[in-house]
């Protein structure tokens, strides 16, 4: 069926994610338990995953797109910076009073139009996407910030968008959004072409050039998909919040999207993985999060704790891939 | 070549800061005043780049890369600054930090080494941890003991930096050059499997650079302490993407097996007069810009690295012809 | 030498005249004349460096001649990529196969066409598998096309491959030693395959070392000698030793330095000896001494299991079973330094990959050698490293512009010759040589001759690695020949020929023989 397509460790760590994901939700909810009914307890647990949706759509919409890039054996680190650029448009639109559609619009055109470019420059200039996509966090951030500061009169630090119609799309509609977006997604992978193209890509450029396969095309349509994701999570992201920071969103999204990623089964070397993989991934490390808020009361260790677990899930990951790589070197 | 080319980009650098900061450069007693301002006003301030510099050029010699410096630097001063000030802060925070340091290097070391991470994914996630470690020591905090230490504050000016400098490059780079240890990064950089098939023990290797650039992050703690005085959680956020960038406009290249002390330190001299040009631009800025000149930098430095890592490609190409 | 007319009257699918491509001034293959019809299957055969790859590379476009013509189905073609061969219809299954691993069977097979649609634009992925496996059918193959490319057996991988080229209307197959690491069983599967295709009109040119199948399978066999076609025949005509013969048949016997004496074989110490060394999936029960003085030659055929051998006695794999002495003393290596340190070298035999690094200097690469006798204190002693450096230039002849030229930049030849300068420079006991002449010119090749029996005349013990197999035969005292993982000949003195060791190498000879020492 279709999970035949998936290879026999990719199927294995989704197996785990999901006991994983179960997992956490009972740890969450022995956490709320103490001073409460069960009944109290299991209705405060379903008002947290209520809210998930709306919390996870951007991170889980940029790994859907971060998942397609990094199949190909490219990455994008800048993704978070992107975010920022993505916020700053908006914010220009906001200010000058532009139709919600307009803002939300213009902030989904300038992140997919950025990773795109990331994509091409990558291609063109032929430097690793590495090396691009570490230049585009700095290089991002600080056109975020220049946009902001001219396109916004007035602007001192952050903008405010009270109005309630804002925020429409980030908290209403994000289920919806991002049930259909990730539901095309492994839709695609199910029973498209192209995510298998971008897979081939990764696993051997030279098989592909061999079957006459367009690897420009193949690699850039990669970074052009990852783009529109990115957008709409940028999209949620924005329409989620009630100030717009640009010199501060979105800051280290990169490196929890790339762990979700990883962590849901695909290699970070391309050529492996499942969008559905991603998924799990992404609700676990989100779980993890809220285990943490609520079995740790300081709230200055939660980033430590959670770079912790990000170093720990990929070290694992890396481990795992380790013998195959030592002896093919040295062949 | 290479040295050549960045001494005339530094010049030009230079003069056009000058200009734009109105300074009186008309008379060669006024250019060499000029000099002389910035050349004091400048190496304070850029020795925790140019101490890092050296340290991420070892690191990219063996094809490696290190984001967590910033995270680094900011962890081990916020440790330093729990401890009391006073004298007995030479015997009790320097040498602790300088644990603290090696020890976050031998911890980059390992991943990269032994769990066989990639050097962007393992350093951009300690960049993460070390950073929520900053935290949990300084919790909202900012603690300045070090003014309060008899002799450090002389690290901090242009006396001691030199003095410093000096020993990490001038001391520290002569012993580089002539040292093995250098010979077999350089192999490991250049073709891992024909450094083990050399005898080359690579894990080691690996892990002692790594720990290098932790020691080094201690050093730079201590010149940043030394002129700020103080610390906080968000201490040297954004600085490994500077000492990155100086690197590699200095020539050395990412995919290793080359590397150039001297480069970095002109890199990091063009990446410090750079930044200290556009920190004093802000009266022009003011004037005839919509935005904060200080926003540009983060631009710039991208489009610099981009640039600096196309031009070693370019070369290298011609290099192999 | 004798070239038979080529009397069949099928259709002439390629026809090469005059074909011939060098490479920096060495001549790889002559100016060739030679066609392939259709429903035939063409034997290579050929030494090392008697021009195979060259004439594959050229009929599979990845390379253009320098000069001569080609034309395919009667028309004349200009193959200037590879992709344009395989539109023409020439598919070559190199051995080092290229496909996407973690993608199924089917979608590898179709990968760059156009997969079966289903009515709302969706993949039809049990069409696509039925369109796959009637392609494995039709070639005759049978495996499985649901499951992950990687997973498949060797053989699969090629039969799938084949498949895959014949679906796409291939008129000419190229198989480049298929069978090379192939088990027995497997490489029968195989060749019962191409038999079976070869009645579809198809051709393929069979390349291969293995005398055996290629008797068995090809119509007609054609046998390259130092870039000439020097025999082209029936297969019917022809017979193993007949083969063999023309394959080396040289008209002069290459004269190698032999200034040592023949060891003494009571006096002289044994300084490596190998008992019942075994690593899974490489080699076996493998078993054999060398004494100082004596120079060991190891040969076989690619796939033979000889240089994960040599690594594992250098240290850098570990072994499953067995044991290994070292100058008498038990020798249980940790790594390639424990190697350099008690006296044993080991030569890689590829020198850009596993050796040198192109764009570093030609001093720093030959002081690498005796990095820990240059240094004092860690510090390299510069004026000791340029007085080594110079006496190793002048001591190998390397010949460059001087110590800073770019390793890169030098010829083959020069490149082999630092290499083996770093590693002599220690002065050990013990060499492990891996194809110390490959792609290296005349003269050098000559001179590291001559430095090969200067060392084993000091005492030294030598194992050659090679697949040369006059400098196989001429340089060494005795001839261990490896097949298949195993030990399979050991020949000294009258049965050390180069016929003898090709044919135990190529598995004339069945199963392995005695110790004749």
């Amino acid at each position: 069926m279709m999970l035949d397509r998936m290879t026999a460790p990719v199927r294995r760590r989704m197996a785990w994610l999901v006991a994983g994901n179960v997992a956490l939700l009972l740890v969450i909810f022995s956490c709320l338990l103490p001073g409460d009914t069960i009944s109290g307890a299991v209705s405060r647990l379903g008002t947290v995953l209520a809210d998930t949706p709306r919390n996870i759509a951007p991170e889980m919409l940029a790994a859907i797109g971060l998942t397609a890039i990094i199949w190909t054996g490219a990455i994008d680190l800048s993704i978070g910076s992107v975010l920022a650029v993505g916020g700053a448009v908006f914010a220009m639109g906001y200010s000058h009073g532009a139709h919600p559609a307009i803002c939300f619009a213009g902030c989904l055109l300038a992140a997919g139009g950025l990773v795109a470019c990331n994509g091409l420059l990558v291609r063109w200039l032929r430097i690793p996407a590495l090396i691009v996509t570490l230049a585009g966090l700095a290089a991002y951030r600080g056109l975020a910030l220049v946009l902001v500061n001219v396109g916004v009169p007035g602007f001192d630090g952050n903008l405010t968008v009270p109005e309630e119609i804002y925020r429409v799309p980030g908290r209403d509609w994000a289920a919806w959004i991002l049930l259909a977006a990730a539901g095309s997604a492994v839709a695609a992978e199910l029973f498209f072409r192209m995510p298998r193209l971008w897979l081939a890509h990764g696993s051997s450029s030279a098989a592909c050039r061999l079957h006459g396969l367009d690897l420009s095309r193949l690699a850039v349509s990669a970074f052009l998909f990852g783009g529109f994701y990115l957008g709409l999570g940028g999209v949620l992201y924005v329409s989620n919040q009630q100030t717009i920071d640009p010199a501060r969103m979105a800051l280290g999204f990169e490196l929890s999207v790339i762990a979700a990623v990883v962590l849901g089964g695909t290699n970070i070397f391309g050529g492996e993985g499942s969008f559905l993989g991603t998924l799990l991934g992404v609700l676990f490390l989100y779980l993890a999060r809220q285990t943490l808020l609520y079995a740790l009361d300081d709230v200055h260790a939660r980033q430590a704790f959670e770079g912790a677990l990000i170093l720990g899930v990929i070290g694992f990951d890396c481990v795992l891939h380790r013998g195959e790589h030592r002896m093919e070197e040295l062949k | 070549m290479r040295a050549a080319a960045l001494s005339v980009l530094l010049v030009l650098e230079l003069a056009v800061f000058a200009s734009v900061s109105g300074a009186d450069v008309s008379t060669p007693g006024g250019v060499v005043d000029y000099l002389e301002l910035k050349f004091l006003d400048l190496v304070p301030g850029l020795a925790p780049v140019l101490v890092l510099s050296v340290g991420m050029t070892l690191v990219l010699v063996t094809a490696g890369i290190d984001l967590s410096v910033g995270s680094m630097l900011a962890l081990v001063a916020a440790v330093m600054s729990c401890c009391d000030g006073g004298t007995s802060f030479w015997f009790t925070a320097v040498p602790l930090g300088l644990l603290v340091g090696i020890g976050l290097g031998l911890f980059n070391g390992a991943l990269v080494a032994r769990l066989d991470v990639p050097p962007i994914v393992a350093t951009l996630g300690t960049m993460i941890f070390y950073r929520g470690l900053c935290q949990v020591v300084m919790r909202d905090a900012e603690r300045a003991p070090f003014f309060d230490v008899p002799g450090y504050e002389w690290l901090g000016g242009f006396g001691g930096s030199l003095v410093l400098l000096g020993l990490v490059v001038g001391v520290g780079g002569w012993f580089w050059s002539r040292s093995r240890w250098r010979r077999e990064l350089l192999l490991v950089g250049g073709n891992r499997v024909a450094a083990r098939y050399a005898g080359v023990p690579v894990d080691r290797r690996l892990i002692e650079t790594y720990a290098v650039m932790g020691a080094l992050a201690w050093l730079a703690a201590m010149c940043f302490t030394a002129r700020n005085g103080a610390v906080n959680a968000s201490t040297a956020t954004g600085l490994e993407l500077k000492v990155i960038v100086a690197v590699v406009l200095g020539g050395t290249r990412v995919e290793g097996g080359r590397g150039s002390l001297l480069g970095s330190v002109l890199g990091a001299f063009l990446v410090a007069v750079l930044d200290d040009g556009l920190r004093e631009a802000k009266g022009w800025s003011d004037d005839h810009l919509p935005f904060e000149i200080s926003h540009l930098r983060y631009l710039l430095l991208g489009l610099l690295l981009v640039a600096g890592v196309w031009l070693n490609t370019r070369v290298g190409r011609r290099d192999s012809d | 030498m004798s070239i038979d007319p080529d009397s069949r009257n099928g259709d002439a699918l390629l026809e090469l005249s005059g074909v011939c491509r060098s490479f920096g001034g060495v001549e790889a293959l002559q100016p060739t004349t030679l066609s392939v019809v259709s429903g035939e299957i063409l034997g290579l055969v050929g030494e090392n460096g008697a021009g195979k790859s060259t004439l594959i590379r050229l009929v599979s476009g990845v390379l253009r001649p320098d000069a001569g013509e080609m034309a395919w189905r009667g028309r004349p073609v200009t193959l200037d990529s590879p992709r344009r061969a395989i539109d023409l219809g020439i598919a070559t299954i190199h051995q080092e196969l290229e496909y996407c691993g973690h993608l199924t069977v089917a979608e590898n097979m179709l990968l760059g066409e156009r997969w079966p649609r289903g009515r709302g634009g969706w993949i039809d992925w049990s069409a696509m598998q039925a369109e796959a496996r009637g392609r494995l059918e039709r070639a005759g193959c049978d495996v499985a096309v649901d499951v992950e490319f990687a997973r498949l057996s060797a053989v699969e991988k090629q039969l799938v491959a084949i498949a895959t080229s014949l679906s796409r209307d291939a008129g000419l197959l190229i198989l480049d030693e298929p069978t090379a690491s192939l088990a027995a069983p497997d490489a029968r599967r195989l060749i019962d395959h191409l038999k079976t295709i070869r009645e579809s009109g198809v051709a393929i040119i069979y390349v291969s070392h293995r005398l055996d199948e290629v008797l068995e399978l090809s119509t007609r066999v054609a046998v390259l000698r130092d870039g000439e076609l020097v025999h082209l025949a029936d297969a019917a005509e022809l017979d193993g030793p007949g083969l063999v013969h023309e394959m080396i048949g040289r008209p002069v016997q290459q004269a190698f330095p032999r200034t040592r004496h023949q060891p003494d074989v009571d006096h002289e110490k044994v300084v490596l000896r190998v008992e019942d060394l075994a690593r899974e999936g490489m080699f076996e029960q493998v078993s054999f001494q060398v004494r100082g003085g004596e120079v060991v030659g190891l040969a076989g055929l690619v796939g033979a299991g000889r240089s994960e051998l040599a690594r594992a006695i250098y240290g850098l794999y570990g072994v499953d079973s067995g044991t290994m002495e070292l100058l008498g003393r038990p020798w249980r290596p940790r790594s390639p330094w424990d190697a350099l340190q008690a006296g044993l070298v080991y030569l890689p035999e590829e020198r850009k990959r596993h050796g040198l690094v192109a764009d570093h200097g030609l001093s720093p690469s030959l002081a690498i050698g005796i990095r820990d006798r240059l240094t004092r204190w860690g510090l390299v002693c510069r004026t000791e490293e340029r007085r080594r450096v110079a006496g190793m230039i002048s001591a190998y002849d390397i010949r460059c512009s001087g110590p800073d030229q770019l390793v890169g930049t030098l010829s083959g030849g020069n490149q082999q010759k630092a290499l083996l300068a770093r590693w002599l420079e220690r002065d050990p006991r013990v060499l492990v040589l891996d194809e110390p002449t490959r792609g290296v010119d005349v003269g050098a090749k000559a001179e590291i001759h001559s430095v090969i029996d200067r060392l084993a005349a000091a005492g030294h013990g030598v194992l050659l690695i090679s697949s040369d197999l006059p400098e196989v035969v001429g340089m060494s005292d005795r001839v261990l020949v490896m097949s298949r993982g195993t030990l399979v000949a050991e020949l000294s003195g009258e049965s050390q020929t180069e016929r003898d060791v090709l044919q135990a190498a190529a598995g004339l000879v069945p199963g392995p023989a005695g110790e004749t020492a």
